[in-house]
């Protein structure tokens, strides 16, 4: 019963692997959909102002700017924190102990799950606007609203996760002696 | 006094306007005079509103073109007058990139709705459309004009205001009168306007197309207009 419980036990570095590489795949799809977007032309437009004559004029636009500035800051931090504290582990010798820690599973399901649940909500602004009466670029500026708090939660429970349970943690107490 | 005088004078110019212009058909409707640039225009042979016996008049082609747009499903029109001549405008409809008309209530309404949840080859077709490429609709007015020789039209495209005003403008009917006396002779011509707009969910604005990727007799044959036009009675 005991080792069976030990078994599903997993490590520090897995987590943070799986982690990654959970954020990388995700980021990699999203970043294909907007290149094809932009690709395919998806934020073309044409509008008519008038010019400096009082004549109307056709003039064409692309948003394509706007779709990017809303991706970056919703995927950047967090996937450079999680992909980070990942290469960080590996890159330093000294952190080998601490990648092998065990942690609950529990632990690793919650973050695991929130990351997907996280991503699969960005990727869904993408794949159903079709079904939205919003314009694409009009979804993303709502989206914001509820996706940055949300990206927020993530880094900053992940953040404290990775605290707590490495190296810098040890430190800490060690600094502390607790 | 000098109030009594002047809307007595205003009413006799706005009588005496109407009465010369508008000889042959008595609504006036909303049609821009001359016409703004069609993004294409087709020449109606005139061999379609001749039938087999008798003079053909006027009012012979309008009921022809009557048949026609009856046939192809556009029972609301307006009838317009022109010099010497009639005009019909169709109600602004929605159209698929190959000219053939949107599906169902699509087809007459204006305003953009998203797309339905299909579950086969056609709606992922669809969906991969919407999910890429520009979200951008076609829509259009058929203008048929029947006047002596050819339609000059304006130089400039419709404006934003002109389109909202021409596009948003209630499709009324018209009494005729007096077609039935003019023969639709030798120097008659029959010619279509296609205008066509593109609706961008970007912004929500009618932009007029200043050519269209469809010839004008393509308009016509993809919305079924010219099979019943060719149609002898």
């Amino acid at each position: 019963m005991k080792r069976s419980h030990m078994k599903k036990k997993i490590t520090l570095g897995e987590c943070k692997s799986k982690l990654a590489w959970l954020w990388l795949i995700m980021f990699g799809i999203i970043l294909s959909l907007l290149i094809a977007q932009n690709i395919v032309g998806k934020y073309y437009y044409k509008s008519m102002i008038k010019d400096q004559y009082n004549e109307w004029q056709v003039i064409s636009n692309n948003d394509a700017v706007q779709a990017w500035e809303w991706f970056v800051p919703l995927v950047i931090p967090a996937l450079s924190l999680i992909v980070a504290a990942w290469r960080f582990d590996i890159w330093r010798k000294k952190t080998k102990r601490n990648r092998k820690k065990a942690i609950k599973p529990g632990e690793f399901r919650f973050f695991w799950g929130l990351s997907f649940l996280y991503l699969l909500t960005l990727s869904s602004v993408i794949l159903l606007h079709p079904f939205s009466q919003l314009s694409q670029l009009e979804l993303m500026k709502q989206s914001q609203v509820w996706l940055m708090p949300f990206q927020g939660v993530i880094i900053t429970s992940l953040g404290g996760f990775f605290v707590i349970r490495g190296e810098i943690w040890e430190s800490i107490k060690k600094f502390l002696g607790i | 006094m000098v109030r009594w005088i002047a809307v007595i004078v205003v009413v006799m110019v706005m009588v005496g306007g109407c009465s010369r212009g508008d000889r042959i058909v008595e609504d006036a409707g909303a049609l821009p005079w001359p016409p703004p640039r069609a993004s294409a225009v087709c020449n109606v042979p005139g061999a379609f509103f001749q039938e087999s016996g008798g003079e053909v008049m006027l009012h012979d082609v309008l009921e022809k073109i009557y048949g026609a747009l009856d046939g192809a499903g556009y029972e609301e029109r307006q009838l317009c007058s022109v010099r010497d001549g009639f005009a019909v405008v169709t109600r602004i409809e929605r159209f698929r990139k190959n000219g053939e008309p949107a599906e169902g209530g699509e087809r007459w309404d204006s305003k953009i709705k998203p797309l339905e949840l299909e579950i086969n080859i056609s709606g992922l077709k669809e969906y991969g459309k919407a999910l890429f490429g520009p979200d951008v609709y076609c829509f259009r007015r058929i203008v048929f004009v029947v006047k002596p020789g050819q339609v000059n039209e304006r130089n400039d495209a419709l404006g934003p205001r002109e389109t909202k005003n021409w596009v948003s403008s209630r499709v009324r009917s018209a009494r005729v009168r007096d077609i039935d006396d003019i023969p639709f002779s030798a120097n008659y011509r029959c010619t279509a306007l296609i205008y066509e707009f593109e609706k961008y969910k970007m912004n929500d604005q009618l932009i007029p197309v200043e050519t269209s990727h469809l010839l004008g007799k393509t308009h016509l044959e993809k919305s079924k207009v010219w099979k019943f036009l060719e149609q002898k009675q």
